[in-house]
C-alpha cells in the first residue's frame, strides 16, 4: 500500500519543463513553507514532487532603471533586504518583512507566495498595486498575466499544472510615487493577515494622477479595489475624499468569517486601513520611507 | 550570617545541557528495532460505538499489532481523582480525543497510514458542548448517572460534583451595602502549549516483569500508580525514568502516552515509542477549564466590601481529570486577597463533550483572579475610587481571613506589593487615558493570591535523599520534576548553602521511580516549599553526620572545626579532611554519609458544608501587576507596553528564577488576555494547530520590570513561598483593566480581540455622535 513517491530536482528550467511536459501531476516545490506544512505527517498524500529550488535562473533580481524583474525563487528576506527595492518600492519590502518570521522569510519564495494563491498572500497587494505582471513558462512556451487577473479563487490561479512561475516584472512609476502597506494580524510576528492593504499613489501637481489599491484577506482573491480607486483618481491631495473612499472600500470587499477574524471586522478595519494609510502617504511628501 | 547561594542570581544547573542540545527529551530516544505507535481517535465527540474493525489494518505489511477495546478487556480505567477514562473506549466516545484503536508498526508512516484502514461503525448522539446545557436534568447522560453524588435538580450523569463556601451572613452583608454589583465573567478553553509534544518510550522485561518507560511527567510516583492499576501491575512493576521535560504548565500532570506505551510494550514484547502530533495533543490532552463566575458583591460608599456571593461553573469536558479540584479552587479563591466579612458560594464541575480540562498553571485560581480582579475594577469604577486605592483599602493584612476561614498569621505582603508596584510604575491615582498618535493608552491594576501546596488536608509531602559520594560530591536524589521552573537549581542551592560547598559539587540524580522517592507533583506552586524544605532538612542532617564523623576522626569538638568548600577544616590549623576521605572512612565503618529529609506538613480538610478550615494551605503568595497598554483606534489592536510585576515570595531562593517565572507568567497572561482560546464548537476543535491557536511571540513582549517583596517567615525554606503559578495570575486582568482605563469599555471575558475592541469603539463613537 505504500506508494513509491516520485521526487525530481532538476538543475535547469528546461529540464523542469520537460518533466512537467511528460507528467503534469508533479507538485511544484520551492521553499516548502506552505506545502511542507500542508503535508506535514502525510508525505504519502503529496504524490510526485518537482523540487525547483535548484533553478538558478529563477533566483535573479534584475533592476534596470525603473524596470524591475524578480525571479520566482526570490525569497521574502531577499526582497525585504534589497536596498534598491527599499528605495523604489518600500511597501513591497514592508510586506515581505511582515511575513512570518526570519526562518519563513528566508525559505519562502515570491513564486510560491503567488502559486499558493492565498487571499492573505502578503506580497500580492503591493505587487498588484504597482501593476506587476506575472510570468509563466510551460512546455508550450511563455505566457504572462496582469497579476490582478492571475488569481481566480482561494488556492486557484490561471497557471496550468504544467507551467512554472518564473517571476514578476513591473515598472516603478516615475515622479512623485507614494506607497504604503498596512497589515492587521493577530500578533506581531508569525501572523497571517486578517486584513491588509497596499496603496500606490502617483501624484502630480498636488493631485492624484494614478492610484492603485489592493487588499488582502478580504475577498476570495487578493482584491484590486477599482471602484475605490475611481473615487480617489484625480482628487486634490489636500482634500482627498477619505470617508467616501473608505466607505466604498468596505463595500468593495467581500470578506468571510474564519478562525482569524469576522467578516464585519475585516470590512470595518479595511476602511480604517485606508484612512490610516492615506494619511501616511500624504505625509510622505514624495520621499519614500522603508518599512 | 549572609547567604552564599540562597537569594542570589544563580545559573540554572540544567541550562548548559539544554542549550547545547545534550539534554535528552523522550522524543529523542531512538533504537533501530523499536515499534511506533499511533492511536485512532474518535470520529465523533459523542457516539455509540457499534464496532471497530482492525482486520484490514492488520494485513498491512509492517503493522505488527492493531488492537481495540475487545483485545484488552483486562485493562482498567484510569484517572487522577475519578477512574472515569478508558484506555480504549468500549461502548461510546465522549470527546474527540477518545482512543478507539492502537496500531504498532515498524515505521511511524506505516502506523499512521494503517489508521486509515480501520473501520468504525457508530451512531452519533447529542453533543453537549455547553456546561449550562449539560447540567440540565433533561440533557442526555455523558457518564453513568450517580444519583447519590448529585445535587437535586441537576443532571446526575453530567454533574461531577459541587462544593460550597460559607462564612458570616451574606444577607446581612448585602443589607449593610450602599451598592450591590453583579457581573458574570467567563474564561475559555486554553491550551498550555508546552514546547515538547507528548512522547514516550517503553520496554517490558518478561524476566523481571518490570515495564520501564522514559516519559515526562510532573509526578513520577502518581503516574506510576495510575499506570500500574490500569495495567494490573504492582507499582514496582512500573518504572518511570524522567527524561528532560520540554515544559508542562500542568499538562503533564495527566496521563498521556504512559498507559498506551506500557500496554503495547507488554503486548508486543518490543521497545515501543509513541509521539503525539501537536494537533493530536491539543484535541486529546487536558485544557484549562472554561469557568463561568457569577458574582454579587456588596460595598459601602467608602469602599468597604460587606458581602460577596459567588456561583462558579466549570466545564471539565469529557473526563474529570483534576477538574473537581480545579473548579473548587476557583471557588475557594473567589474573592482574591481582599477582606470580605460575609461570604457565600457554590461551585459545579460539569461533564461535557468538549476536550477534557485539568491542571493548568493556576489550577482554577487563574480564572478566579481574572474574575475577582474584573469585579474589583468594576466596583472601583462604580464608586469612583481609584482602582489601586480600592484594592489597597480592602487588601489582606496579618489577621485577615481567607475565603476558607484561614486566619493569616504570617507572610502577608500584598499591601507592600501594591505600594512597590505603584512606586516603580510611577502610578498616578485617578489617571485618565491619553491619546498619542492615534493610539489610546491606559493603565490597569491587578493583584492576586494563591494558596501554595495541595492543601485541604490532601497528603502532600516530599522526600530528598543525600549522599556524599566517593569523589566527595553531594548526590541529591529527588523525584521532583524540573519542568523548566528551576527546582533542581533551588535544591542544589539549598544543599550547597547548608553544607557551605560550591554548587558544582552538588549533583542531581535523574528522577526515577526506582531510585528516587516521592516528591509529589511539580504543581500547586509547591516544589520550592516542599522539596526545598526536604532538601534543607536532609542537608542539615547530613551536616550533622559529617560533624559527627569528623569529631570522631579529629577527636575534636564541633566548634573547633567547620565544613567549607568540600573539606572539614580544623580552625586555626592546617588540618583538613576532604569530604571524599570522610565519606570513605564512614563507608568503611558501615555508617555511610547519607541523610534524608522529609517535609510533610499538616493541612485541614475544609468543612464540606462551608469550606471552612483552620489551616487550609501552608502559605499564600501574593502578586501585583500594573500594566500599560496602547490601543490602535484604527484596528482595535492592543499592544502591551509595560508591565511592573511585584510578587511577594516570602524569601527569594534564586533571584533570576523568580524573575524568569514572573516574565514567563506575564507573557502567558498576555496570551490569555489577547489571543488564546481553543475554539471548540459542538465538541470539535477549530484551531488545533499553532497557526490558528496563537500565543505571543518575542515581538509581542512588553517591557517587564519585576521587583520582589520579601515578606519572609513563610513555610518554605528560609521563609520562602512559591511563585510559579502566582506569577501568571494578575497578568491577564491587569491588561483587560488597562483596556478599560484606555477606552472606558469593560470586557467580562478573555481573550479580548481587536474585532471586539474596534466594534465597541465604533459603537460608542456613533452613540456619542
Amino acid at each position: 500500500m505504500l506508494i513509491d513517491l516520485g521526487y525530481r530536482a532538476p538543475d535547469s528550467l528546461e529540464e523542469a519543463l520537460e518533466i512537467l511536459g511528460e507528467d503534469s501531476s508533479f507538485l511544484i516545490l520551492a521553499g516548502g513553507t506552505d506545502l511542507l506544512v500542508k503535508y506535514f505527517d502525510a508525505r504519502e498524500k503529496m504524490g510526485n514532487v518537482l523540487d525547483i529550488s535548484r533553478l538558478e535562473e529563477l533566483k535573479k533580481i534584475v533592476i534596470e532603471g525603473e524596470k524591475i524583474f524578480l525571479g520566482a525563487l526570490t525569497t521574502h528576506e531577499e526582497i525585504y533586504r534589497n536596498p534598491d527595492l527599499q528605495k523604489k518600492v518600500p511597501f513591497l519590502c514592508r510586506a515581505a518583512k511582515s511575513v512570518g518570521a526570519p526562518q519563513i522569510r528566508n525559505q519562502g519564495t515570491l513564486g510560491g507566495n503567488m502559486a499558493n494563491a492565498s487571499p492573505a498572500a502578503d506580497l500580492a497587494p503591493p505587487l498588484i498595486a504597482v501593476g506587476a505582471r506575472i510570468l509563466l513558462a510551460g512546455p508550450d512556451g511563455e505566457r504572462s498575466f496582469n497579476l490582478d487577473e492571475f488569481f481566480t479563487g482561494p488556492g486557484k490561479t490561471r497557471k496550468n499544472p504544467n507551467e512554472i512561475i518564473t517571476g514578476v516584472e513591473f515598472n516603478v512609476p516615475v515622479g512623485d510615487f507614494r506607497n504604503t502597506f498596512l497589515k492587521v494580524g493577530q500578533r506581531r510576528a508569525l501572523a497571517i493577515a486578517v486584513a491588509s492593504l497596499a496603496i500606490a499613489l502617483s501624484c502630480r501637481q498636488g493631485k492624484v494622477e494614478e492610484v492603485r489599491l489592493s487588499a488582502g484577506s478580504v475577498a476570495p482573491i487578493p482584491l484590486r479595489a477599482r471602484e475605490t480607486e475611481k473615487i480617489l483618481q484625480g482628487q486634490k491631495l489636500d482634500n482627498l475624499p477619505l470617508e467616501k473612499a473608505a466607505d466604498q472600500l468596505e463595500k468593495e470587499a467581500s470578506p468571510i468569517d474564519d478562525i482569524r477574524g469576522t467578516r464585519v471586522y475585516r470590512a470595518r478595519v479595511l476602511g480604517n486601513l485606508l484612512r490610516k494609510g492615506l494619511q501616511e502617504v500624504l505625509s510622505q511628501e514624495g520621499v519614500s520611507e522603508n518599512g | 550570617m549572609t547567604n552564599k547561594f540562597v537569594g542570589k542570581r544563580i545559573d540554572r544547573v540544567d541550562a548548559r545541557d539544554k542549550v547545547t542540545g545534550k539534554a535528552l527529551y523522550s522524543a529523542d530516544f531512538y533504537q533501530e528495532d523499536m515499534l511506533y505507535l499511533k492511536v485512532l481517535r474518535a470520529p465523533h465527540p459523542h457516539a455509540r460505538i457499534n464496532s471497530v474493525d482492525v482486520t484490514n489494518a492488520r494485513k498491512i505489511p509492517g503493522v505488527v499489532m492493531a488492537i481495540t477495546a475487545k483485545d484488552i478487556a483486562w485493562v482498567k480505567n484510569f484517572g487522577m481523582i475519578f477512574k472515569d477514562q478508558e484506555v480504549l473506549v468500549r461502548e461510546k466516545t465522549r470527546y474527540m480525543g477518545d482512543a478507539l484503536a492502537i496500531v504498532a508498526a515498524e515505521t511511524p508512516a506505516i502506523a499512521r497510514q494503517a489508521l486509515d484502514y480501520i473501520e468504525v461503525d457508530y451512531e452519533p448522539l447529542q453533543v453537549l458542548s455547553d456546561p449550562l446545557q449539560a447540567m440540565d436534568k433533561k440533557a442526555p447522560y455523558i457518564h453513568e448517572p450517580r444519583e447519590e453524588n448529585c445535587e437535586p435538580g441537576y443532571n446526575p450523569g453530567n454533574l461531577l460534583c459541587s462544593h460550597r463556601l460559607e462564612r458570616g451572613d451574606v444577607e446581612k452583608g448585602f443589607a449593610e451595602a450602599d451598592k450591590i454589583i453583579e457581573n458574570e465573567i467567563r474564561t475559555p478553553h486554553v491550551e498550555h502549549v508546552a514546547l515538547q509534544p507528548e512522547a514516550g518510550v517503553a520496554k517490558y522485561d518478561k524476566d523481571t516483569g518490570v515495564c520501564t518507560m522514559w516519559v515526562a511527567t510532573q509526578w513520577l510516583h502518581d503516574i506510576q500508580a495510575d499506570v500500574a492499576q490500569a495495567l494490573n501491575l504492582k507499582a514496582e512493576q512500573v518504572q518511570i525514568i524522567q527524561p528532560a521535560i520540554g515544559g508542562a504548565f500542568g499538562k503533564r500532570e495527566d496521563v498521556s502516552v504512559h498507559i498506551i506505551i506500557g500496554l503495547m510494550s507488554i503486548l508486543t514484547g518490543r521497545l515501543v515509542k509513541m509521539e503525539m502530533t501537536r494537533e493530536e495533543l491539543m484535541i486529546t490532552q487536558n485544557k484549562r477549564h472554561p469557568i463561568i463566575f457569577r458574582y454579587k458583591t456588596g460595598v459601602k460608599k467608602d469602599g468597604t466590601i460587606t458581602a460577596w456571593e459567588a456561583e462558579v461553573i466549570g466545564d471539565t469536558g469529557a473526563y474529570a481529570s483534576t477538574g473537581s479540584a480545579v473548579v473548587h479552587q476557583a471557588l475557594y479563591m473567589c474573592t482574591g486577597p481582599y477582606n470580605v466579612p460575609h461570604l457565600k458560594g457554590v461551585s459545579y464541575t460539569v461533564y461535557t463533550n468538549n476536550t477534557y480540562a485539568g491542571a493548568m498553571r493556576g489550577f482554577g485560581a487563574t480564572q478566579a483572579a481574572f474574575a475577582y480582579e474584573t469585579q474589583m475594577d468594576c466596583i472601583a469604577a462604580e464608586l469612583g475610587i481609584d482602582p489601586l486605592e480600592f484594592r489597597r483599602k480592602n487588601a489582606y493584612e496579618l489577621g485577615s481571613i481567607t475565603p476558607n476561614g484561614q486566619i493569616l498569621t504570617t507572610s502577608v505582603g500584598i499591601k507592600e506589593t501594591l505600594d512597590k508596584a505603584a512606586e516603580i510604575f510611577g502610578y498616578e491615582p485617578g489617571r485618565l487615558s491619553k491619546e498619542v498618535n492615534g493610539k489610546i493608552r491606559g493603565v490597569g491594576v491587578s493583584s492576586s493570591m494563591f494558596g501554595c501546596g495541595y492543601g485541604e488536608g490532601f497528603p502532600d509531602h516530599s522526600i530528598v535523599d543525600l549522599e556524599v559520594t566517593r569523589e566527595g560530591k553531594i548526590l541529591v536524589r529527588s523525584a521532583a520534576a524540573d519542568v523548566g521552573q528551576g527546582i533542581l537549581t533551588v535544591v542544589c542551592q539549598i544543599v550547597a548553602e547548608v553544607l557551605d560547598i560550591p554548587m558544582d559539587l552538588v549533583e542531581m540524580a535523574p528522577g526515577d521511580t526506582h531510585a528516587t522517592r516521592n516528591a509529589g507533583s511539580t504543581s500547586a506552586t509547591r516544589q520550592t516549599i516542599f522539596s526545598g524544605n526536604a532538601a534543607k532538612l536532609a542537608a542539615e542532617e547530613l551536616l550533622g553526620k559529617i560533624y559527627h564523623r569528623a569529631s570522631l576522626e579529629l577527636s575534636k569538638h564541633h566548634p573547633q572545626f567547620l565544613v567549607r568548600d568540600g573539606e572539614v577544616v580544623l580552625q586555626g590549623t592546617e588540618t583538613r579532611i576532604s569530604l571524599a576521605q570522610l565519606a570513605r572512612i564512614s563507608r568503611e565503618k558501615g555508617d555511610p554519609l547519607q541523610a534524608e529529609g522529609c517535609y510533610f506538613p499538616r493541612t485541614d480538610v475544609p468543612d464540606e458544608a462551608t469550606g471552612q478550615g483552620r489551616l487550609v494551605y501552608v502559605a499564600y503568595t501574593f502578586n501585583t501587576h500594573i500594566t500599560e497598554v496602547e490601543i490602535d483606534k484604527y484596528t482595535g489592536e492592543t499592544k502591551v507596553l509595560r508591565v511592573v510585576a511585584v510578587p511577594d515570595v516570602g524569601r527569594v531562593i534564586n533571584r533570576v528564577g523568580v524573575e524568569g517565572q514572573s516574565e514567563g507568567g506575564t507573557v502567558m497572561g498576555l496570551g490569555m488576555a489577547l489571543m488564546e482560546k481553543q475554539v471548540i464548537e459542538e465538541g470539535i476543535t477549530k484551531n488545533a494547530d499553532l497557526s490558528t491557536y496563537l500565543i505571543p511571540t518575542s515581538l509581542d513582549m512588553p517591557e517587564i520590570i519585576t521587583d520582589i517583596v520579601e515578606s519572609g517567615d513563610a513555610a518554605g525554606p528560609y521563609g520562602a513561598k512559591g511563585v510559579g503559578e502566582p506569577a501568571l495570575l494578575p497578568a491577564a486582568p491587569a491588561i483587560i483593566n488597562a483596556i478599560y482605563n484606555a477606552t472606558g469599555i469593560r470586557f467580562y471575558h478573555t481573550p479580548v480581540t481587536p474585532d471586539e475592541i474596534l466594534q465597541a469603539l465604533q459603537a460608542r463613537a456613533s452613540k456619542n455622535f
